[in-house]
């Protein structure tokens, strides 16, 4: 009635299957930064693909099943593209690069910020727990440590450059999220935020 | 051929026990062939309503995943990749022995049809038994949300929203392989009783591709969820 695919179609597929799990299991360990996941998720869609072709018997349907099929993908984009946009655009306006810092940024608004009086600039200390302490502490795992930080800047006492860090920070590491900017914080701020990094690092070993 | 099929149905007045047509043609359509175009299209509407299913937990997890990498990253490395890789292994291997019992179907081999349902069904069960060892193994750790969950020293709180995706994904995927496995049973009954001939033999094809589907689900579920940035936690 249906087309009859040989034996051998089958093992054929069976063992591209194989060969592509053990292709998606080595890529993963190898560090290609921000390209694992599109590698992860093409190297999926062709072994589905391969599933839906060969084994339903797709490549060998009416056209109206084929189509049919194919609009799988435009319903799951729809479902993805609508939902994406949405959220992925929400942190936009207060910063540009929302698209990953949106989960931080009720806590960011949160730290309205007082008015820079000297008092306020020599005791930092809550001004630090509402901004860069609520990533960098000393047991942080989503940021460098209060103690990495002092490695790197504590022995030259380098609090301009981590004062220019503060204001237009990189990613250096992408098992953290991008650090937003804190130049809304002003200079003042943040020159006395750096010093009190460094004094908090200074003072409490590392565990 | 409408013409000759009224004919025939007034002749007979669906009293049955005639030649005419083949037992397991349903009268309302006009040949086997229409009659399986319609199952099988009926079969992927089911389908692709069962994609977008799994495409709201999908959409949840891309979501937080952008939000909470760190939490990605930390909770997949609780997972074991071997027995995770072995189910991969075991789920397409079983994907193999379903698409040649319809091809033994299609072929009118009787005994390899039930051999390979058999196979079928055993690699299903050793799939849900080895997915009932790592959920235990997540038990011991206490690593179930809402259930004994107990965060590690350092570890960051999102990574009981990474596990409850993971349980939900993973545990709707095994209601699907139970559910599939019931379906394997009845279908193995019917080839059993000798129901199926290279003309009709539709239930083993619609319950392969339903087979096929969990499957599918699996070789997506395998890199979203062991396979979180490992390259970087090797270092």
């Amino acid at each position: 009635m249906s087309h009859i695919s040989p034996k051998s179609t089958y093992y054929a597929i069976f063992g591209a299957l194989m060969a592509l799990t053990a292709l998606t299991v080595y890529v993963a360990f190898q560090h290609l930064g921000w390209l694992n996941f599109p590698v992860a998720i093409t190297i999926a869609l062709i072994k589905a693909s391969l599933v839906v072709l060969f084994f339903m018997h797709v490549k060998y349907s009416s056209k109206l099943t084929k189509l049919l099929v194919a609009s799988t993908f435009f319903f799951l984009a729809s479902l993805f593209g609508l939902t994406m946009t949405d959220y992925m655009s929400r942190g936009w306006f207060t910063s540009p690069r929302g698209t990953t810092t949106a989960g931080m940024l009720p806590k960011l608004q949160a730290a309205e910020l007082p008015v820079a009086s000297e008092q306020a600039l020599a005791n930092p200390g809550p001004l630090f727990e509402a901004t860069c302490g609520s990533c960098h502490s000393f047991t942080t795992k989503t940021a460098p440590t209060l103690a990495e930080i002092n490695q790197l800047y504590g022995a030259k006492h380098d609090i301009e450059s981590m004062v220019t860090w503060a204001k237009a920070p990189q990613r250096k590491r992408m098992r953290f999220e991008p650090m937003p900017s804190f130049a809304h914080l002003g200079d003042a701020r943040l020159h006395a935020l750096a010093n009190y990094m460094l004094q908090q690092a200074a003072q409490t070993p590392p565990q | 051929m409408p013409d000759a099929l009224a004919a025939h149905a007034e002749a007979h007045g669906h009293s049955h026990g005639h030649a005419a047509h083949h037992p397991d043609l349903q009268h309302h359509f006009e040949t086997l062939e229409q009659q399986h175009e319609a199952s099988t299209l009926g079969m992927w509407i089911f389908i692709i309503q069962e994609v977008m299913f799994f495409g709201g937990l999908l959409a949840a997890y891309m979501l937080y995943r952008i939000w909470y990498p760190t939490a990605w990253s930390e909770g997949s490395a609780e997972l074991n990749i071997q027995l995770g890789g072995l189910n991969t292994v075991v789920l397409i291997g079983s994907s193999l022995t379903m698409a040649l019992a319809v091809r033994s179907a299609q072929t009118g081999k009787q005994k390899a049809l039930i051999g390979f349902l058999v196979a079928t069904m055993a690699l299903g069960l050793v799939f849900l038994v080895v997915k009932g060892f790592e959920y235990h193994d997540k038990w011991v750790l206490h690593h179930v949300p809402g259930l004994n969950f107990k965060l590690e020293e350092g570890q960051v709180p999102q990574i009981a929203i990474f596990l409850s995706l993971y349980f939900a994904l993973t545990g709707l995927h095994a209601l699907h392989m139970v559910i599939g496995f019931g379906i394997m049973s009845v279908i193995l009954w019917m080839a059993w009783r000798k129901r199926f001939n290279p003309e009709w033999y539709t239930p083993v094809e619609m319950a392969g591709l339903y087979w096929h589907f969990v499957d599918i689900v699996w070789i997506f579920l395998f890199p979203l969820l062991y396979l979180v940035d490992r390259a970087h936690q090797v270092q």
